[in-house]
C-alpha cells in the first residue's frame, strides 16, 4: 500500500476509489487538468517484445515440466475429441463448448458470511 | 490487487498455455491473456477465477497429461466465492442492461471473497467483453449510486464493498 501523499491527508488508494466512482465525462476533465496522468500512462505502456519473452519463457517451462515433450494432437481431450480436434475449432466453437463443461449457476451457491475486518478492495 | 478472470479469459490463458506447447499460433487475446498471468504474480497481483473456470478444469484432471497445465494454473489463481449480498446485488445490476452472467461477474467482483474469507471484492475485472465494459463504463455513475444506496443498511464490511475495474487483460498491469 502507498503512503499518503505529502501535504494530503488522503491515500493513493482513497484518490483511485474517487476517481473509480467518478463519471466519464469527470474523468475526462481530470486528464484535461492534469495531463501528466494521460504521460505517466504512456511510460508505463509495456512492449510487444517484452510480452513476447514472458509467453515464450512459459513455453520453456511448461516443455520442462513435460519432460520436452508436448502434450500432441492426438492426445484425448473432452467428449472423445483429441487436443487437436479442440483446438482446431473456430474460437466462438470452444467458447460454446467451455460455457457447456464449465456450467455453474452461482446463484446456487452458498453465500459466506465474511469477517467483519475483511480487506476490501480498496 | 486482486484481479477476478472472467470466463473467456481464463480460457484463453489455458487454451495460450495448450497452444504454446503445441507450437501453434497463440491468438492475440490468448497471448494478452498469458501475459497477464505470467506477471499478475511478479507485480502484487492475485488472480482469481470463476467457479465454472474450476469445473471445467477439474473435468480434464483425470486426463494426466494435462495435469501439469492444470496444476500450475489452480496453483496460480484462487476461487472467487459469492458472499452476502451477492444475489441481491446481481439481481441490481440486471436493471442496468447487463445478462445474468455478466451481472453475476460483476456482482462477484463486488461481493466475492477467497476462501478464508478474509477479503471483500475485486479490483479489477478482466475481460475481452468489449460490450460488458462499455455498458459498465456508461452506467457507472448510476450504479456507483445505487450501490451506496443499498449500502447504507449494510453492516461492515459489507457497506465498503466498491466497485471494481473492468479492463482488458492488456490493460491492466503496467510495466
Amino acid at each position: 500500500m502507498a503512503e499518503s501523499i505529502f501535504a494530503l491527508p488522503v491515500s493513493l488508494e482513497q484518490i483511485a476509489a474517487l476517481i473509480r466512482r467518478m463519471s466519464p465525462e469527470d474523468r475526462r476533465a481530470l486528464v484535461k487538468l492534469a495531463p501528466e496522468l494521460r504521460e505517466a500512462a504512456m511510460q508505463t505502456k509495456r512492449t510487444i517484445e517484452d510480452a513476447r519473452e514472458s509467453v515464450a519463457q512459459l513455453r520453456r517451462e511448461l516443455l520442462q515440466e513435460l519432460g520436452g515433450q508436448p502434450l500432441g494432437p492426438d492426445a484425448p481431450f473432452l467428449e472423445g475429441m483429441t487436443l487437436g480436434q479442440y483446438l482446431d475449432l473456430p474460437d466462438a466453437e470452444r467458447a460454446k463448448l467451455w460455457d457447456k463443461w464449465s456450467d455453474v449457476d452461482l446463484h446456487e451457491l452458498e453465500e459466506l458470511e465474511i469477517k467483519p475486518d475483511a480487506v476490501s478492495a480498496r | 490487487m486482486r484481479c477476478l478472470l472472467d470466463k473467456v479469459t481464463a480460457r484463453h490463458i489455458m487454451e495460450g498455455m495448450l497452444a504454446v506447447v503445441e507450437e501453434r499460433i497463440v491468438t492475440s487475446a490468448e497471448f494478452s491473456a498469458l501475459d497477464l498471468y505470467q506477471r499478475a504474480p511478479h507485480q502484487d497481483t492475485q488472480l482469481f477465477i470463476l467457479p465454472h473456470t474450476e469445473t471445467l478444469l477439474r473435468r480434464l484432471e483425470h486426463l494426466p497429461r494435462y495435469n501439469v497445465l492444470i496444476r500450475r494454473f489452480l496453483a496460480a489463481t484462487t476461487v472467487a466465492r459469492p458472499t452476502r449480498y451477492f444475489k441481491r446485488w446481481a439481481r441490481r445490476l440486471r436493471e442496468y442492461g447487463f445478462t445474468k452472467e455478466d451481472a453475476d461477474i460483476l456482482a462477484l467482483a463486488t461481493f466475492g471473497t477467497t476462501p478464508a474469507i478474509s477479503a471483500l471484492g475485486m479490483h479489477v475485472v478482466a475481460t475481452f467483453d468489449q460490450p460488458m465494459m462499455n455498458q459498465w463504463e456508461a452506467q457507472q455513475a448510476a450504479i456507483s449510486r445505487r450501490l451506496g444506496y443499498m449500502q447504507r443498511n449494510l453492516p461492515a464490511p459489507y457497506r465498503h464493498a466498491l466497485l471494481p475495474q473492468v479492463q482488458r487483460p492488456e490493460d491492466i498491469l503496467g510495466s
